[in-house]
């Protein structure tokens, strides 16, 4: 929806612009484009630096980040992710498989509610970022968390990218500095 | 050629506002937690598949449409003109040039239907000038008004097929319409001189080639030429800026 708003403005003042002078209309027009923060191509990497390269997985052409944020009732997921190529790369958020350790220390499956049922196989458009704001159920209490990330991205069923885990450190999630891996699918 | 400035200025803002509408309106509260909304379906920024597919394109056009064959009418309303009055009427050759031609903008949006294949709207409007030779129409004495006084409008629906080729597409398309072409004329009538214009109205076809190169995933600048069908002397070439909502609309190439 953001795009349309972009939209809004670059008519507003495309319709303005061409009613003093033809030209003003399309300068005016490309410096809005152009400085819609969200419309540049995403470049390898950006997540990494952006969140951290602890936080960060590159499965084929995609980037994906996980952010865990606390909240008094529910555990919250951040899912960044970054398509590196110009080309649309399939992402299945389905197949992802989380694991938590609870503070007594016992291993459970994390999953991620999806109540409307719209969480399906979509391809991340070339050059393009997202971001989505997952809940995440069966996760409260956990000092560390695993996501494997196997099949994560269809279009590359050979790609083995390691496990990503994030433990709670003081109130916080922070990448595991010393990963021991937790059993993946079950 | 005021009031065609003004139905552009209108048409623009019907295109803004329901734009604004949607964006005033894309976020819910999901809970009491403050600030904390549910503003959009999983994957609805970023996949392919849940952006609406859409273009937006603006741009510069040159246009030209041949005289022969048009039939110019005087373009005025009855209450401001005594009673009784008769506007002028004359045809397009008597216009002494065999095309008219005019330099201006365009725009348009397009929609993707099936993979690649797309409908659009677009509509534009070019200025120009030309030398009128002195004629009469009735009993109105027309002679060259100066400046810009030549004004080409179009609209029209069109289809066509984009062929991604990595960082550039080639596109085929047809725009279905019509062109507006007004002249004005410095019009001498029982003595007294005023600036008049008159209309002419032509069917368009016009099937074109257009080649674009992407800029950012969002961003093209593209080229086109086309040529009427229902006009040997009518064609049209542009220089667009498009902003598509799905990157690289959805394909990087054919295969």
């Amino acid at each position: 929806m953001r795009g349309f708003h972009v939209l809004a403005r670059a008519v507003v003042a495309c319709s303005l612009a061409a009613l003093t002078t033809l030209t003003g209309c399309h300068l005016g027009l490309l410096g809005i484009v152009m400085s819609a923060e969200d419309q540049g191509p995403y470049l390898p990497e950006t997540l990494a630096r952006e969140l951290g390269e602890g936080h960060v997985r590159t499965v084929g052409c995609l980037d994906v980040g996980f952010v865990m944020h606390d909240r008094r009732e529910r555990e919250l997921l951040d899912l960044h992710v970054g398509n590196r190529c110009t080309h649309p790369e399939a992402l299945d958020v389905r197949r992802l498989t989380i694991r938590g350790v609870g503070e007594e220390g016992a291993s459970r499956a994390i999953v991620i509610s999806d109540p409307r049922g719209e969480i399906e196989r979509y391809h991340v458009g070339g050059s393009e970022r997202g971001k989505e704001r997952l809940r995440l159920e069966g996760a409260r209490a956990l000092s560390r968390v695993c996501f494997h990330l196997e099949g994560l991205a269809p279009d590359v069923p050979s790609a083995r990218p390691l496990p990503l885990c994030l433990d709670r450190v003081g109130g916080a999630w922070k990448p595991a500095s010393a990963p021991v891996l937790i059993g993946g699918a079950t | 050629m005021k009031r065609a400035l003004v139905v552009f200025a209108i048409a623009a803002g019907v295109v803004t506002v329901p734009s604004v509408a949607r964006a005033g309106n894309k976020c819910v509260e999901i809970s009491d937690v403050v600030g904390e909304q549910q503003c959009s379906h999983y994957g609805a920024h970023w996949s392919v598949e849940r952006k609406f597919p859409v273009t937006f394109r603006f741009g510069l056009r040159h246009a030209a449409i041949s005289t022969a064959g048009l039939s110019f009418s005087e373009q005025y309303k009855s209450r401001d003109r005594p009673k009784g009055y008769h506007g002028y009427d004359f045809r397009g050759e008597e216009l002494g040039t065999p095309s008219l031609s005019g330099f201006g903008f365009d725009g348009g949006a397009t929609v993707f239907l099936v993979g690649q294949l797309y409908l659009g709207l677009e509509g534009g409007l070019a200025l120009g000038a030309f030398q009128s030779p002195s004629f009469t129409a009735g009993r109105h004495l027309l002679r060259d008004a100066g400046g810009a006084d030549v004004l080409l409008v179009h609209g029209g629906s069109s289809v066509g097929y984009r062929i991604p080729l990595g960082r550039a597409s080639i596109r085929g398309e047809v725009l279905f319409g019509g062109v507006l072409a007004q002249v004005a004329h410095s019009t001498v009538l029982d003595g007294k001189t005023e600036r008049k214009e008159a209309n002419a109205f032509r069917g368009l076809i016009e099937p074109r080639i257009a080649a674009d190169i992407w800029f950012t995933q969002h961003v093209s600048v593209g080229v086109y030429a086309g040529m009427n069908l229902l006009d040997s002397g009518g064609h049209a070439t542009g220089l667009s800026l498009t902003w598509h909502n799905r990157a690289f609309d959805g394909d990087m190439s054919i295969w």
